[in-house]
């Protein structure tokens, strides 16, 4: 058992413990973090793995949500296939969306998703005999399977945790893949990655595919969690609130992912007293910060505390664990060339620009 | 009076509030190369500015002149302090830079000014000016005059004098232009600061029309940038007709088709920016350009 | 790629974080944990989660969640911030009453603790703010705003806590399906009903017109001028939607004209009140009836020149406490000084605050009412609320219980004549009329 494996078992089981430990409501919340946390790793596939910008994640999670409430209200379908069902539906739709964004990115892919995002609310509510329209749709959350002993915001935690330890193991292996090789190419140099035979297009509407299904998964399983869907919560402010996530999380680090979500899901909550408009002037502020001051994001700066604690010799300044720097230590910039071999020793300081190989950048 | 004219020239009025925000989008695209989409947002301010001048005693006019320049000077700051720092970097450092500028200004706006819209008296008078049978209130043509006079002076700025001129070097090539001994950051930051003063106009113009609160630009930046995109990069005409013919396909959309109705009006600038961006991406008046290093 | 060290480095943090997460809601968490009051291996109902509605009985009786020997919890979920900030209003109306029967004594010697969340008008906010009202401040009864109580009311009916609603919608007139969840705003139709017959009495063959936001609202609205037009419905004419973000409503307001709309029913608020500016612009002189919770002085008529204002008429149910009439109303100077020395700084001259007032005393008479601390009492004290007057009302009428589980029927049409409303038509209730079957 390697060190790090022991280290990921210990924090699943400490996770996974808490279920006893919390209170429903609290748990409430993790789980939110959780689900809306899928959708962000998704979300940092593709615009910090494959440096897609998309606005429109919170518009695919709110598809998820939809096709899990409208199948288990009309259909009776029981949850798992109701979220699969989600999970599958918005990996086809993200797989279709891949192919018009082959040719735009950059600031138009921004606007031809943040289009798809605005739209969503109004049609959905469109089809009011299907999704419930203005009233919106609500159905009866799962029991815990088994007669196990647990009231239902502890099994919808377990299962969320227990779908996210899944999630961040497969996306694990995939960026180990080629198909990983293949994305930082694209993220640095597309015509570079052409050249050296990466399947760009491919590439590209996999990726979308691959965040089109997380987003809907998150969405199936937050609908699970909420109980009941209405077409405005999944708007404008959602997305805008998942690429947030994302930058202040920190871009390509999973980690950061989640504590993005936590980020975004929390904020509101506890910004009350600052005023009418709390919320919104700290994240104005949180991502000016972010990206002057720490661009590796809150998975970064937490990279840098756990750093000062480390013995003496070993200065890893700037990497962000799986985050990893750009070609100017920047990671929201593109990426520098892949190293050859998993572990590097010591390291150029971020500033250094050029060929040599760095720890830490798939 | 027919309704196709009276929704024609409606669309046309509405379209004139899409299409003098995508002026200003323009002028910082091509002083610049970003897209502020904090834009509709430093209009609002502008609108606030100028509403609070008004409140102290400042006659109309003079606040509005006052207002002009108090915007172009926060249009420089703006890009001096927080634009600058990652021009060079990857887009994405500037998109969620001017989305936080968006989401931050309207917070500001919202918390030192309240929620209760506020109202100025219309300078251009509360007159019905008929055309064609078809009505058109005087703040729509008050809106109309200042965004048409904008779009000359802009023009004429940067076609005519040699500021504008050395501006829009350095935006294309800013390499060249430093060889020049050009001071290019500085450029940049005349180009914001005109931006934000075409801004000022619209934000005021507007607020005849749509009252003054901090949400008053949320709706019409998005359709802003369809008539930017509509009308090509980098042409201010273009933005402007972008703009007009958004307002009017909009309005007429709403008129004829049965189905769209209000609530699915944004199908209209959205299907036109995806449809843009698809086919012919360069817009109606823009030029086919490499991309930006 | 990265490296063993960095991935433990990162679980270290997770789990750091997560244990510090736990180890301060462990502190705060005073009571048992779910997995402890659980009955073993038993299913419980569907949805139902810890079932901390009725503690122990005490010597006294049952009391339910949220009651101790000196405190009641209340708690309340409304949009602070957001497009519909304007409506935390509300919430200054309702505290000020707390606060002011705190300074008596508060209700049996209880003193009423209460908890205002934000939650944006966003149901899903909403949904999780009444959760942590009931799991975690454990409130005795909860007010929500608007349409997001439509979402919370199924957590609330299997929660048991009792719920208050300021929202006009109609289904939530089903007190049938749910037992705990009441709404304090009147049934949108009975409005829109007296309304279309005023409409119809000044001009029998009027053709109405609605403008209202593309919402569920509007629905209950339509079926209220529906059912208000009786035999008459195809002279419902048009209707336009419009979307919250949308700078001007000329198209909309075009369209109604040109279907030859006479006479128009809306639902506009805030910045959309420009629209009333604009028709009156184009020379279009129809008779505008807006609906009664957003057309008062403060937040709508001053948005607009006095011009477009004069005329704009409304079925109302509560007063405008801006009205320069009501300056030396004795109920209106009571409500000012408990609101000057109980509002914490609300503004007496906001409409929605007194509208909070008002519906705040009713819910109060309610509490104080109940036969035992418990939400089923609560609610079936407010079912049979005896007929209490308040400032808020127009004289002779009081909050007393008509179906749907609401308090208010009584309206009267007045038309803002440039200075005060002047009444078109005097106080009428409207169960009456059959407006709703």
């Amino acid at each position: 058992m390697t060190r790090r494996r022991m280290a990921i078992g210990l924090l699943g089981a400490v996770a996974f413990s808490l279920t006893f430990l919390l209170d429903d409501y609290t748990l409430f919340q993790l789980s939110r973090v959780i689900c809306i946390g899928i959708a962000v790793i998704g979300l940092n596939l593709l615009t910090g793995h494959a440096g897609l910008i998309s606005a429109g994640q919170g518009a695919i999670f709110g598809l998820g949500a939809y096709t899990t409430v409208v199948l288990m209200y009309h259909l009776d379908l029981p949850y798992p296939l109701a979220v699969l069902s989600s999970t599958l539906l918005c990996l086809v739709f993200g797989l279709l969306l891949g192919l018009p964004a082959l040719r735009i990115k950059g600031i138009p892919l921004v606007l031809v998703t943040l289009s798809l995002t605005i739209l969503f609310p109004p049609v959905v509510k469109r089809f009011d005999s299907l999704t419930g329209g203005n009233n919106g749709l609500g159905i009866t959350q799962p029991q815990a399977p088994f007669r196990l002993d647990l009231v239902v915001p502890q099994w919808l935690y377990i299962l969320d945790l227990a779908v996210l330890g899944l999630v961040l193991l497969v996306m694990g292996n995939l960026l180990r893949s080629r198909y990983g090789r293949a994305l930082s190419a694209l993220r640095t140099s597309e015509p570079l990655a052409l050249s050296v035979g990466v399947a760009v297009r491919r590439t590209k509407i996999v990726t979308f595919g691959i965040s089109a299904a997380l987003a809907g998964l998150g969405g199936g399983l937050y609908l699970l969690l909420i109980a009941f869907a209405t077409a405005d919560t999944f708007g404008f402010a959602l997305s805008l609130g998942m690429i947030f996530a994302v930058v202040v999380g920190g871009v390509r680090s999973w980690t950061g992912s989640l504590l993005g979500a936590a980020f975004v899901v929390f904020v509101p909550d506890y910004t009350a007293p600052l005023g009418d408009r709390g919320p919104q002037l700290v994240y104005a502020v949180a991502l000016l910060l972010t990206v002057y001051l720490f661009p590796t994001g809150l998975a970064g700066i937490g990279q840098m505390l756990v750093n000062r604690f480390r013995p003496a010799g070993r200065d890893r300044s700037g990497q962000g664990g799986e985050g990893g720097a750009g070609i100017d230590g920047d990671p929201l910039s593109p990426a520098a060339l892949p190293g050859s071999a998993e572990d590097q020793p010591a390291v150029r300081p971020p500033s250094a620009v050029g060929t040599a190989e760095r720890e830490g950048v798939s | 009076m027919t309704l196709l004219t009276q929704q024609v020239l409606s669309g046309l009025a509405t379209g004139l509030i899409y299409g003098s925000l995508a002026l200003a989008l323009v002028v910082v695209f091509d002083g610049t190369g970003v897209l502020n989409f904090a834009q509709g947002e430093m209009a609002a301010l502008s609108a606030y500015v100028s509403w609070q001048l008004v409140d102290k005693g400042m006659s109309y006019w003079l606040a509005f002149v006052v207002t002009i320049v108090i915007s172009f000077v926060l249009g420089v700051i703006i890009e001096r302090v927080l634009i600058r720092p990652v021009e060079g970097r990857a887009e994405i450092n500037i998109v969620i830079v001017t989305l936080a500028l968006l989401i931050g200004i309207n917070a500001l706006m919202g918390l030192i000014w309240g929620f209760i819209g506020k109202s100025v008296e219309s300078p251009f008078g509360t007159g019905l000016v008929t055309i064609v049978g078809a009505n058109l209130t005087s703040q729509q043509v008050g809106l109309a005059a200042c965004t048409l006079v904008a779009l000359l002076i802009v023009g004429a700025f940067f076609r005519l004098t040699p500021i504008g001129l050395i501006v829009r070097a350095a935006s294309v090539n800013p390499g060249s232009a430093r060889h020049l001994g050009i001071n290019v950051g500085r450029m940049l930051g005349i180009g914001w600061g005109i931006a934000a003063a075409v801004g000022a106009v619209v934000g005021m113009a507007t607020a005849q029309i749509t009252g003054i609160n901090p949400d008053m630009m949320g709706g019409v930046l998005l359709l802003a940038i369809a008539g930017y995109i509509l009308g090509g990069e980098g042409s201010r005409i273009g933005a402007v007709v972008g703009g007009l013919i958004i307002g009017v396909l909009t309005n007429l959309g709403v008129t004829y088709i049965d189905w769209l109705g209000g609530d699915l009006q944004n199908l209209v600038p959205f299907g036109v920016i995806i449809l843009v961006l698809l086919v012919r991406p360069q817009g109606i008046f823009g030029r086919v350009s490499a991309a930006r290093p | 790629m990265s490296t063993n060290k960095g991935r433990r480095s990162q679980a270290v943090i997770l789990a750091t974080l997560l244990l510090f997460l736990a180890a301060a809601c462990r502190s705060s968490d005073e009571t048992e944990t779910s997995a402890g009051t659980t009955t073993p291996g038993a299913t419980t109902a569907p949805g139902d989660t810890t079932a901390g509605e009725t503690t122990a009985p005490s010597a006294a009786g049952p009391v339910g969640q949220g009651v101790t020997d000196t405190e009641i919890k209340i708690g309340m979920s409304i949009p602070l911030s957001g497009p519909l900030a304007v409506s935390g209003a509300l919430s200054k109306g309702v505290a000020a009453v707390f606060n002011q029967v705190n300074a008596e004594g508060g209700i049996d010697g209880r003193q009423i603790k209460f908890v205002v969340l934000d939650d944006a008008y966003d149901p899903s906010r909403a949904a999780s703010n009444q959760r942590q009202l009931a799991e975690q401040e454990k409130v005795f009864a909860s007010f929500q705003f608007g349409a997001p109580a439509l979402a919370t009311r199924d957590y609330m009916e299997t929660r048991k806590v009792a719920q208050f609603a300021f929202a006009g919608n109609v289904p939530l007139s089903d007190t049938d399906a749910y037992q705990y969840t009441r709404s304090l705003w009147p049934d949108v139709r009975l409005e829109m009903g007296l309304v279309t017959q005023h409409i119809l009495k000044e001009d029998p063959d009027a053709k109405v017109g609605i403008l209202g936001l593309n919402n569920d609202f509007t629905s209950s609205v339509i079926e209220g001028v529906e059912a208000g037009l009786g035999d008459k419905k195809d002279q419902l004419v048009a209707i336009e939607k419009y979307e919250p973000g949308a700078p001007e409503l000329s198209g909309q307001v075009n369209k109604l004209r040109a279907a030859g709309v006479t006479a128009l029913a809306t639902t506009l608020q805030g910045p959309s009140a420009k629209a009333v500016e604009y028709i009156r612009q184009i020379g279009w002189e129809v008779p505008i009836y807006n609906y009664s919770n957003s057309t008062s002085k403060l937040a709508f008529l001053d948005l607009i020149p006095a011009s477009a204002a004069t005329g704009v008429r409304q079925a109302r149910w509560f007063r405008d406490p801006a009205d320069p009439a009501l300056k030396d109303d004795a109920g209106m100077k009571e409500y000012r000084e408990i609101i000057a020395e109980f509002g914490d700084g609300a503004n007496p001259d906001d409409a929605l605050v007194i509208n909070g007032f008002g519906l705040g005393q009713a819910v109060l008479v309610a509490l104080q009412n109940m036969a035992e601390p418990t939400p089923e009492a609560l609610i079936e004290s407010w079912d049979n609320l005896p007929p209490t007057p308040s400032p808020a009302l127009p004289k002779g009428v009081e909050f007393k219980p008509v179906l749907g589980g609401r308090v208010v029927s009584s309206y009267e049409i007045v038309e803002w004549d440039g200075t005060t409303w002047k009444s078109l038509e005097p106080v009428k209730d409207a169960i009456g009329e059959g407006f709703i079957d």
